[in-house]
């Protein structure tokens, strides 16, 4: 597989860029993927290149699900228990058979349970930062049917930072990646992933390869 | 207002309470599943049967719940 590591960066590596080390970072990153990191995942999305190839797949560290889950879970029957306070209190004031009107708040809870528990998985499992050979992509996908899709090519990248924020982050060796773009205000950020200094590392490396390739291309022209 | 009168009025509050509860839950299955629809035209993953499966089966349960309470509403 390492192979296909190399194979890909050769590809992507048609100048003579200097100090290029994102070849060993992609290999020991190969090593420790899961379903949070795909070291040349079978990905391809519109408007792709012919010669791009699609180097990382990066998602939020499951932990971060596993807390969603539990969130909801507990929201549920908290909700659950107060609407049953509300109904009986009901109940006791006016006389009224409540039996179906349970079971209705039964199936609203657990249907709204199941649903918010699906579309935090969406959100997570579409909550995507895409390195390919030319471009950085960042999808979300918030909830009831929103999403944000950002592309910047990997020459116009200036800076990528790597901020570790609370016990939480640093007890699960997870880091929030920030990348400022040139010409624009608006930050590319990713939360949670795990390995933010190989995947900083990473970028920089095949940020300033494109950029010799564009300065060869230039000075060519 | 008699004991009746507002034994009706509660009755109906709660019949559209839990109905306009179906109702958001199911207008929002429809539009996360079409959301999905939109984003995996976007994308083509190896995974997208799992993610396909849970967000038509999230849609299949909502239209089953709202059914459901629609029913138990005006039966009860």
């Amino acid at each position: 597989m390492s192979d296909n590591v190399t194979e890909a960066i050769k590809s992507a590596q048609s100048s003579q860029a200097t100090g290029f080390s994102a070849l060993n970072a992609l290999k020991n990153l190969k090593q420790k993927q899961n379903k949070c990191l795909h070291v040349l995942p079978d990905v391809n999305f519109n408007g792709m290149e012919d010669n791009e190839k699609v180097v990382l797949l990066i998602r939020a560290n499951r932990f971060f699900l596993y807390l969603r889950f539990l969130v909801t879970i507990v929201t549920a029957i908290l909700f659950y228990i107060v609407m049953i306070f509300l109904l009986r209190t009901i109940g006791d004031a006016i006389d009224i058979p409540l039996g179906v009107y349970y079971f209705e708040l039964f199936l609203i809870t657990l249907g709204v349970t199941i649903f918010m528990l699906i579309t935090s998985f969406i959100s997570w499992y579409y909550d995507l930062f895409i390195i390919s050979t030319n471009r950085i992509l960042d999808l979300d996908v918030y909830g009831m049917g929103s999403a944000s899709w950002t592309t910047a090519r990997l020459e116009n990248i200036e800076d990528v930072e790597v901020k570790n924020k609370g016990l939480l982050q640093m007890l699960l060796k997870v880091g929030d990646l920030y990348l400022q773009t040139a010409g624009k205000e608006a930050k590319i950020e990713l939360k949670n992933i795990n390995h933010p200094l190989e995947v900083q590392d990473i970028i920089m490396d095949f940020s300033q390869m494109r950029r010799q390739q564009a300065g060869n291309n230039f000075r060519n022209n | 207002m008699t004991a009746t009168t507002s034994a009706t009025v509660v009755k109906l509050v709660l019949k559209l309470g839990f109905i306009g509860m179906a109702l958001v839950y199911l207008i929002g299955a429809v539009m996360t599943y079409l959301r999905f629809q939109n984003v995996k035209q976007t994308f083509s993953f190896k995974e997208n049967k799992s993610t396909d499966l849970f967000v038509t089966a999230n849609l299949v349960i909502s239209v089953v719940v709202f059914v459901l309470i629609l029913l138990l509403s005006i039966i009860a």
